[in-house]
């Protein structure tokens, strides 16, 4: 009986929630819920009528806030129904949410993946139901997506490691030595920044002396980085592989004083990390385009839904590039570099 | 066992962690050198303090037969806490009260619900882990950087030196540890806290208020975990809610090497700082050694069953002599 | 039987199944207010997810009726998933699926060790364990691996006429099994034994170091064919997946009605507690709760749950000094 009250407040406490509009967070006005059909724009959008699923990486994460705003967005202006789902960086949540969206009949499913591998299985089961997976950036795990659209991991790395050799040369800086600060092995997708950043640097004639892994965490790379500087203290650079990392190694770069002495890179664009290069702590970071995905995730779902084929740019592996860009140490974006 | 053996017991009980710190210092030392220079046995306790402070806390949850699985949320609430204060424009002084108080609450909290409802501490601040977490994400649900313009008088926190030449995270670590010995070995609070942990059932009968005490033990790790925030915030400069993503286990290794038993009653307040010290240690040396993360993890894993092995075979020959 | 030996009866209630008719009230009310919730696949999908958990959480349930737990069966499973993405394509389904289990049992005997023998407290030992099976998974192999063998994913996926997934069919083959080991062996009853009084259990001649290795390789055991469920299910492997399933998987055995102090368990109900976590995530899901929002009321709801038997227990104490008041009061009308 106590058990059965207690599944009853449960309930009630759901329920009272949903209802107070505990919706997705974002400040788009489409609150995508299963219940509720999206806001028409103001009745000039042709109704579709389609019904358009997403399941995004973690949402507790700025980027994917980004790109379920580009989602939502754009859903609201075309006026299909949308159907959001969370991961939380779980891929149980990945495979199971995936599925309850294809089982809830969606005509199209959009997919930024925390664990790509795993999408093998869920672009088979939509598939069997005629309906098309659009996977927005990290990773398609080798599974038959209709497009995935990708940011260049590999040449934000580069254009980093461009932007760097600049700004030594400008500062008339002499030193060769450099280091990487990595995200945990299981990120392979994020893996890829450091290797461009490296390819560049190296090609160039400087040496990295070290490289350790963070794994993704703004604490460890503060200590990562003391740890290099004790045992490099020449270096004049550092590539963090995410913004996260790289706001922890300027932290302790500024400790130890040599803010400006040492540059410091990161990856991601987050607004936190635009703040730091505006206080001076950090010289650069690659932003990508989470927001400009969302939106053109959607423009593709509506367009395999009607049957249309898609134009891509690298059609054996059905890729669509999303450009990453770089901001520079003023703080604002810099086209001028550009990956390769 | 024989009487040498009981007096060798008796010597580790209180030198042991010392014993396999020096050991593990020597290792590295011989690994390389430069690990063991006195700037980098600083820098070394001078990294301690954050998890030191946390665990000073949690030995008294663990002392009083529980343990607080959410230190690692309080953690990040704290930051968040601190960053959006700041930035909004208030004092630093404002800021970290403001935290502290919030921990303070969510220790209450916890206790509340061991005490009150009776949940097991391991399921409830299972729980509190998530609610904890859910708060901070809601309260803050982007990093916030504290600039130059924010951070300068917290920054004091981990850069500053006391006489010239003390690092203030040192100063505050060895502060709450005194604290902490005062208060486990000479004040009425400590003694309970350990009677609590070794007989439950038998305290409550003298009337003492057990469940005012265990309330009181839950906010004393929370508070710490608080602390552990505003000098780990200090030190990164930045607000984020997954700040102390995975935090406790820093935490409840620390008391564990240190010798605490987790079946409560007889904590140890020095063994547990030896222990933050040592696990902080370890993972400097793997870093300066280059090693990667598989083997990180796996070195840490081996400090840990190694301790609690010697811990075993000293049980398993108390128990034959029974 | 429990008059003759003198062992400790374990005190379940066999006709507690309060947590299955809350599933069901549940089910029902989230049908009536939810359109997800009116459709079969929903329910399969809920079943196959919970049942990927609550296979590892029959071994759990004999680790917490002993008064214990396992901490290290998350990183258990990424070790035996790495290894048998590894061996599938090398040979075969069956080869690889016993191999697999061998190993899981290889590690459950490892943790037992650790715990029986070398007397290290299970919070512990498995806290360690946990990091040391990570880090082998992550020696093995540290790229994600994919599973290209269409027959392995089906064990997971596949829906026998359509209706009843094979997952759960498997899971529940698996919690007979684990039913009739607690129930009617020995193991079973010396385990219920140790989680009610250790040292009642050792005076009475149970041989507690044997009975918690055996504990410990079952958990192993069932931990490994949760693993080879969930890498069907999955359809790969990574050295990092699956990153608190203990807690998990611990929570479900805890609101099943077993309890943390041992002695009592029931694997009926760690299972139907299973379903009911997987269900509130959906529910959640399904009514767009935001995500923040979603821990915090995930948190409430255990601590809800949990709080069950406190409070009873609460409710018992007062009922009980209400009795003992009224018989003073009795007794002084009587004087």
């Amino acid at each position: 009986m106590k058990k059965v009250l207690s599944i009853l407040l449960t309930a009630v406490l759901i329920f009272s929630l949903a209802a107070c509009g505990g919706s997705n967070s974002s400040s788009s006005s489409a609150g995508p819920t299963s219940n509720q059909s999206s806001t028409e724009a103001a009745g000039n959008a042709a109704p579709e009528g389609y019904v358009i699923g997403a399941s995004f990486y973690d949402l507790s994460n700025e980027y994917f806030q980004y790109m379920m705003e580009g989602v939502q967005n754009e859903a609201e202006a075309q006026g299909v129904t949308l159907k959001t789902h969370d991961q939380k960086n779980d891929e149980n949540e990945l495979v199971t949410g995936c599925q309850n969206l294809i089982d809830s009949g969606v005509d199209a499913l959009i997919v930024s993946p925390c664990k790509p591998e795993v999408m093998g299985n869920i672009v088979e089961s939509a598939h069997e139901k005629n309906i098309p997976v659009i996977i927005l950036d990290i990773g398609d795990g080798g599974s038959d997506k209709d497009v995935i659209v990708v940011s260049d991991m590999y040449g934000g790395g580069q254009i980093a490691g461009k932007y760097c050799l600049d700004l030594l040369k400008e500062n008339g800086v002499e030193g060769t030595e450099y280091a990487i600060i990595k995200c945990e092995e299981s990120a392979v997708y994020a893996i890829q920044r450091g290797q461009g950043f490296e390819n560049i640097m190296s090609g160039s004639g400087y040496t990295k002396v070290s490289e350790l892994t963070a794994n993704s965490d703004t604490t460890q790379a503060y200590s990562a980085m003391q740890d290099i500087l004790a045992s490099n203290p020449d270096i004049v650079a550092v590539f963090a592989e995410n913004d996260n990392m790289a706001l922890g190694a300027s932290s302790a770069i500024d400790e130890a004083g040599k803010t400006g002495e040492i540059l410091v890179f990161g990856f991601d664009g987050n607004e936190s990390a635009v703040e730091a290069i505006k206080d001076g702590t950090l010289a650069g970071t690659i932003a990508q385009q989470p927001t400009e995905i969302g939106v053109l995730g959607i423009k593709l779902a509506i367009q395999r839904i009607n049957g249309e084929e898609l134009s891509y740019d690298n059609a054996g592996t059905k890729e669509i590039y999303a450009a990453v860009y770089l901001i520079d140490n003023t703080g604002e974006r810099n086209d001028s570099y550009t990956a390769g | 066992m024989s009487q040498r053996a009981k007096k060798f017991w008796l010597v580790w009980d209180r030198l042991g962690t010392l014993f396999i710190l020096f050991v593990v210092v020597l290792v590295f030392g011989i690994l390389n050198p430069r690990i063991v220079q006195p700037s980098q046995l600083l820098t070394a306790l001078t990294r301690s303090a954050v998890s030191g402070i946390a665990a000073a806390g949690m030995m008294y949850a663990i002392c009083a037969g529980g343990f607080d699985l959410s230190v690692g949320s309080i953690l990040s609430l704290t930051s968040c806490i601190i960053a959006v204060q700041l930035t909004s424009g208030r004092g630093t002084v404002v800021a970290v009260l403001a935290a502290l108080a919030a921990a303070a609450v969510c220790g209450f909290v916890n206790g509340l619900l061991i005490t009150k409802l009776k949940i097991q501490a391991f399921v409830a601040t299972l729980a509190t882990q998530l609610a904890f977490a859910g708060i901070a994400l809601v309260y803050c649900s982007k990093a916030i950087q504290l600039t130059s313009k924010y951070n300068s008088q917290l920054k004091f926190l981990s850069t500053g030196t006391l006489f010239g030449f003390i690092p203030m995270p040192i100063v505050m670590l060895i502060a709450v540890y005194v604290i902490s010995y005062i208060v486990y070995s000479k004040t009425p609070f400590g003694t309970r806290v350990r009677a609590i942990g070794s007989n439950e059932a038998a305290v409550r009968t003298t009337g003492i208020k057990v469940d005012r005490i265990m309330i009181e033990v839950f906010i004393v790790t929370a508070v710490t975990a608080a602390l552990a925030g505003v000098l780990n915030t200090a030190q990164v400069s930045i607000g984020n809610p997954t700040l102390g993503e995975g935090f406790e286990l820093d935490a409840i290794t620390a008391v564990v090497l240190g010798g605490t038993s987790l079946s409560g009653g007889r904590g140890n307040v020095a063994g547990t700082l030896i222990g933050a010290i040592m696990v902080t240690f370890v993972k400097m040396g793997l870093n300066i050694l280059g090693v990667g993360e598989a083997y990180q993890k796996m070195a840490i894993a081996i400090v840990l069953i190694f301790a609690l092995t010697i811990n075993g075979i000293k049980l398993i020959m108390q128990k034959e002599e029974k | 039987m429990s008059r003759r030996t003198g062992k400790n009866k374990p005190h379940i209630e066999f006709g507690d199944h309060g947590i299955l008719y809350a599933l069901i009230i549940f089910w029902v009310l989230l049908a009536l207010t939810n359109e997800n919730f009116r459709g079969v696949p929903f329910y399969q999908n809920i079943l196959t997810r919970a049942s990927l958990n609550a296979i590892c959480g029959i071994g759990m349930t004999f680790a917490i009726c002993s008064g214990d737990f396992d901490l290290s069966v998350a990183s258990q499973v990424a070790l035996n998933s790495v290894i048998l993405t590894l061996l599938l394509p090398q040979l075969g389904i069956v080869p690889s699926i016993i191999f697999v289990l061998l190993v899981g049992t290889l590690l459950g005997s490892f943790n037992g060790f650790l715990i029986a023998k070398l007397r290290i407290p299970s919070f512990i030992a498995t806290l360690g364990m946990q990091m040391a099976y990570r880090a082998l998974a992550q020696m093995v192999n540290n790229t994600p691996v994919v599973v290209s063998d269409k027959l392995f994913k089906q064990i997971a996926t596949y829906k026998i006429l359509g209706l009843i997934p094979t997952a759960f069919l498997i899971m529940a083959i698996l919690a007979v099994i684990g039913n009739i080991i607690l129930r009617r062996t020995q193991l079973g009853r010396h385990t219920l034994a140790i989680g009610n009084s250790r040292s009642a259990a050792a005076i009475s001649g149970i041989s507690i170091a044997k009975t918690q290795i055996l504990i410990y390789l079952m958990v192993g055991l069932f931990t490994a064919c949760s693993s080879i469920m969930i890498v069907s299910y999955l359809g790969s492997s990574n050295y990092g997946m699956q990153t608190g399933l203990e807690f998990t998987v611990i929570s479900s055995v805890v609101l099943g009605g077993t309890a943390l102090s041992g002695g009592k368990g029931s694997i009926f109900n760690t299972i139907v507690a299973a379903v009911f976590l997987v269900t509130i995530r959906s529910a959640m899901d399904s009514f767009g709760v935001n995500s923040y929002w979603q821990k915090v009321i995930e948190g409430i709801i255990l601590v809800i749950a949990f709080s069950i038997t406190g409070v009873r227990a609460l409710l018992r104490d007062f009922m009980v000094k209400r009795k003992a008041r009224k018989e003073l009061a009795l007794q002084k009308a009587a004087a």
